[in-house]
């Protein structure tokens, strides 16, 4: 092979062969997916706005997606639907308004395509997020304290402070969720891919 | 040098001791073999018959579950028509195992041990709502439960979820679970009482409160 | 043992000494650079592996939390130690085939300079929050319009020695880097323009992302770590390679199925089947050229193993070669729906990745940096001993790295796949696994410290000076050289 017009050719013919096959191909499959609208007129999937879209930008900025997923494996292959992480699968529509999707590849912590269904409890996540420990003992997930403010006793008891349970107290202190703790609240209190769909025989 | 001349075994192994052996090694440098070349041998043959072979596979694979290449098929094997489709019919699972697999969904509050988080989750072990009527034990599962109420003696205000997407036989194993799991005592629920409940309660299309069960407890019907 | 003849010996050595000198600056700084981001990524990596394990350690900062720590660890591994590393080896082959000077020497010192800069602000960028979060691509898109600017230069380095090549014959370690310096700056730019310049919509954007994933291993680093085996292994041994026919069957089946392997990352994920089965296909395809490639290397090796013991060389690239058969072997099996069912989602996974990066490519370039570094700078390497801390701690730590995750991803795959056993029962089975892993980088700590002084002692011109090339007899030594 010493004639560099092979190379070249062969080289380039391959790589876009499986551009066309892995990226052109479905983009023109999958790039004009539409939402679904109910005979009632509610839409699915809605994008993400206001306090879900920074709460986004949260979980994209501190790497949730390196220890939690955002899919749902369908039912006879592996369990996450027998262990309760979604009623169905999730499909190519699920993520229409996703740039990126954060499908995830690493279940370090559970999948959560469908955390709004199974704990919608605001207070919960804040728990969770301060010490993880608190709600889920044995946990490896790590404590995001930075999300929240921690304000003296003496000077007031806000509303919104957390009740932690006994023995987890921060002595002389209240502690406060953040505008980002909230806004990842709010996300992860949006992630319900429990609409049905079309691909996804019931 | 050829292979008599190079140092080796145990008398490496004494160079090594005394030290510097890779310097010595590394001392003609320059005195590098020609550059690479090309030897002509012929492929082996079990090479070729490998490569046939898992060429073959591909192609079979392709062809098996490839779902005819359209955007619309997420699952590989009935695409095909060639394998039947998995049975339809749920997998019969013990309700005792199947209760506690459902239970998974409750851990994260209630907790494994059913202690729930203290002054935040109430807890299921002692509860006079889990080991009470097996009806209001169903609806609240079915509807979720929001708002202030009291468990055990404490008081607690948070939010459960509906859980109705679940089946009967799910909620009613997980239900009985419950209420015969640390220490509790409440009576098995059958499937047909999930049922009934689902039933009588399902113009509700919001979270239960403690004057809903007080009204449930009472036998009276519950504002929609 | 057949080397050079005497006769051609004299002026080959020159025109190698000839070659070397040209490549010293921008080679030396691509080595220096990539050493030190591999030191980086070390420490990072530590971080990132006890926080696995104890939570609680440096979790007070946003900066250092995992979901930080660990995209840096890959992006300074990946764009700071593998591919400066990658392109100094690349830069100094294509040179030495092509037997013509280094062009373009100052623009990829500044190109290696401002790699460096790209990879330090894009880890900080990553630190203070504003990474992507998409898998390998986490640098903010700013970054990619810079590395691409540097790829051409490098790109177009390597294009020029090669049209200026004076040998006739093109060997087969040209062809993988010919593929490389091609492939490589195709899919980082189309992969950023279409996932960070939001060209392509939902999932097609992690079609997108795999598709690229993969082929930063697939298409730029096995193609360079094979063409410095295909270099290193007759050049130390002094003997051809076994045979062109499987050479060519390697490359160019290599070249058809690797880069449709990257959508078996997507297994169970919501994609069409066709989509996830054409990434199986392409993955199980990988058996022909990585059966060919190793039945190539094993017949030329044959006979002759008895050198590992004395070329530090020939040792690391043996090692890569041998992981590149396993992992790859590895990889074709764990595509599988059946074997990805358990594995996905699991440490398996990360095992796996490791022996792919560390085990074959960062090994083989270890051996690469040992062979030409005394060629650019006329010194030994200073310290035996640190060879040998260099070799056993990096390849120990890597085999309990591989045996730790992969059983224990697989009792994590196990597991999670049964919906008795409750998640966080999950996570404690795997923690003696973490803690193996801790246990593992703290070896290969040890070992990159090991090398990074003996680079450091190299590049200050600590060594002994190695004897002119123009008197030393080609011949006489070789079988031990190196």
């Amino acid at each position: 092979m010493n004639r560099a017009v092979f190379l070249y050719v062969g080289v380039l013919l391959t790589v876009l062969l499986s551009f066309t096959g892995l990226v052109s191909i479905p983009e023109k499959q999958l790039g004009g997916l539409q939402p679904l609208v109910d005979a009632d007129g509610t839409q699915y999937p809605v994008p993400p706005t206001g306090m879900v879209a920074e709460g986004r930008g949260v979980y994209i900025a501190d790497g949730c997606i390196y220890c939690h997923s955002q899919q749902v494996r369908p039912e006879g292959f592996g369990d996450d639907i027998e262990r309760g992480w979604g009623t169905r699968r999730t499909v190519a529509r699920d993520h229409i308004y996703d740039s990126p999707p954060l499908l995830g590849t690493m279940r370090t912590g559970p999948d959560l395509a469908n955390i709004a269904v199974r704990q919608p409890s605001e207070n919960w996540h804040l728990l969770h997020l301060y010490n993880p420990r608190i709600t889920s003992p044995g946990s490896n997930m790590p404590a995001f304290p930075f999300l929240f403010r921690k304000v003296p006793v003496e000077v007031q008891v806000p509303h919104d402070a957390l009740s932690f349970p006994p023995g987890w107290e921060v002595p002389g202190y209240s502690v406060v969720p953040s505008r980002r703790a909230k806004a990842l609240v709010a996300y992860l209190k949006s992630l319900d891919h429990s609409h049905p769909v079309p691909e996804v025989p019931q | 040098m050829n292979d008599r001349d190079r140092p080796h075994g145990r008398e490496l192994e004494r160079r090594e001791a005394e030290g510097p052996v890779v310097v010595d090694l590394h001392e003609p440098i320059y005195r590098e073999m020609a550059e690479p070349r090309d030897g002509y041998e012929p492929a082996p043959s079990w090479l070729v018959f490998l490569c046939l072979f898992i060429m073959g596979f591909g192609g079979w694979y392709l062809g098996m579950y490839s779902g005819a290449f359209s955007p619309k098929v997420y699952n590989e094997n009935p695409a095909v028509g060639v394998r039947a489709a998995p049975p339809a019919a749920p997998k019969e699972v013990d309700p005792k195992v199947l209760g506690r697999r459902v239970f998974n969904n409750c851990m994260s509050c209630h907790q494994q041990n059913g202690q729930g988080v203290p002054d935040n989750y109430p807890p299921l072990a002692g509860s006079e709502w889990a080991n009470g009527r097996a009806d209001v034990a169903a609806a609240i599962v079915l509807h979720g439960l929001e708002g202030p109420i009291e468990v055990a003696g404490k008081h607690f205000n948070q939010v459960m979820p509906s859980w109705k997407h679940l089946t009967d036989e799910q909620l009613a194993a997980v239900l009985t679970y419950v209420r015969s799991s640390w220490g509790n005592s409440g009576t098995p629920v059958k499937p047909a009482l999930v049922a009934a409940v689902r039933k009588s309660t399902g113009d509700i299309s919001r979270s239960l409160r403690a004057d809903d069960l007080t009204r449930l407890k009472a036998g009276r019907p519950l504002g929609g | 043992m057949n080397a050079a003849t005497s006769s051609d010996a004299a002026p080959a050595a020159a025109w190698r000494a000839e070659v070397d000198a040209s490549c010293a600056y921008p080679v030396v700084a691509f080595f220096v650079s990539a050493v030190f981001w591999l030191l980086f990524g070390t420490v990072l990596a530590l971080l990132a592996s006890i926080k696995m394990h104890t939570p609680g350690f440096l979790s007070g900062a946003e900066w250092l939390t995992f979901g930080r720590v660990r995209p840096v660890h890959l992006n300074t591994m990946i764009y700071g130690w593998g591919s400066m590393a990658g392109v100094g080896t690349l830069l100094w082959l294509q040179a030495r085939l092509s037997r013509v000077r280094l062009p373009l020497q100052l623009p990829l010192v500044v190109g290696c300079a401002l790699w460096d800069l790209g990879v330090a602000g894009g880890s900080i960028a990553i630190l203070t929050g504003h990474g992507t979060s998409v898998e390998w691509l986490e640098f903010p898109y700013g970054w990619s319009f810079l590395f691409a600017g540097i790829f051409v230069v490098v790109m177009a380095a390597s294009l020029m020695m090669f049209s200026a090549r004076r040998v006739g014959h093109v060997y087969v370690s040209q062809w993988y880097l010919f593929g490389a310096v091609l492939w490589f700056p195709f899919l980082y730019v189309m992969a950023n323009a279409l996932i960070h310049g939001a060209l392509a919509r939902g999932v097609v954007q992690a079609a997108t992302n795999w598709w690229f994933a993969h082929n930063v291993l697939g298409l730029w680093f096995t193609p360079i770590g094979l063409a410095t085996v295909y270099y290193l292994l007759p050049k130390v041994l002094g003997r051809p390679i076994h045979s062109y026919y499987l050479s060519l069957l390697g490359f160019w089946t290599l070249a058809l199925f690797y880069n449709w392997a990257g959508t078996h990352h997507l297994v169970g994920g919501p994609l069409p089947a066709w989509l996830i089965t054409v990434g199986i296909v392409g993955s199980v395809m990988m058996f022909i050229p990585v059966t060919t490639v190793a039945v190539n290397h094993h017949m030329t090796m044959k006979g002759h193993f008895a050198l590992l013991k004395v070329s530090p060389t020939l040792r690391f690239i043996v090692l890569g070669a041998m992981s590149y058969t396993v992992v790859s072997f590895q990889g074709s099996l764990q595509s599988l729906r059946t074997v990805n069912e358990v594995t996905h989602f699991t440490h398996y996974t990360i095992a796996h990745a490791h022996l792919g990066v560390y085990g074959f490519f960062t090994m083989v370039m270890f051996g690469a940096i040992y062979y030409i570094a005394p060629r650019l700078t006329g010194r030994e390497w200073s310290s035996p001993r640190l060879i040998k801390i260099h070799f056993w701690g990096t390849a120990l730590g890597m085999a309990v790295y591989w045996i730790g995750l992969t059983w224990g991803g697989i009792l994590q795959g196990l597991a999670m796949d049964n919906p008795d056993v409750a998640f966080l029962d999950v996570v404690r089975h795997t923690m003696p696994y973490l803690w193996s892993r801790t246990f593992a980088g703290v070896l290969m700590a040890v070992g990159h410290v090991a090398f990074a002084i003996l680079v450091w002692r190299m590049f200050t011109l600590k060594g002994r000076r190695l004897p002119e090339p123009a008197s030393a007899p080609v011949v006489a030594m070789a079988g031990g050289a190196q």
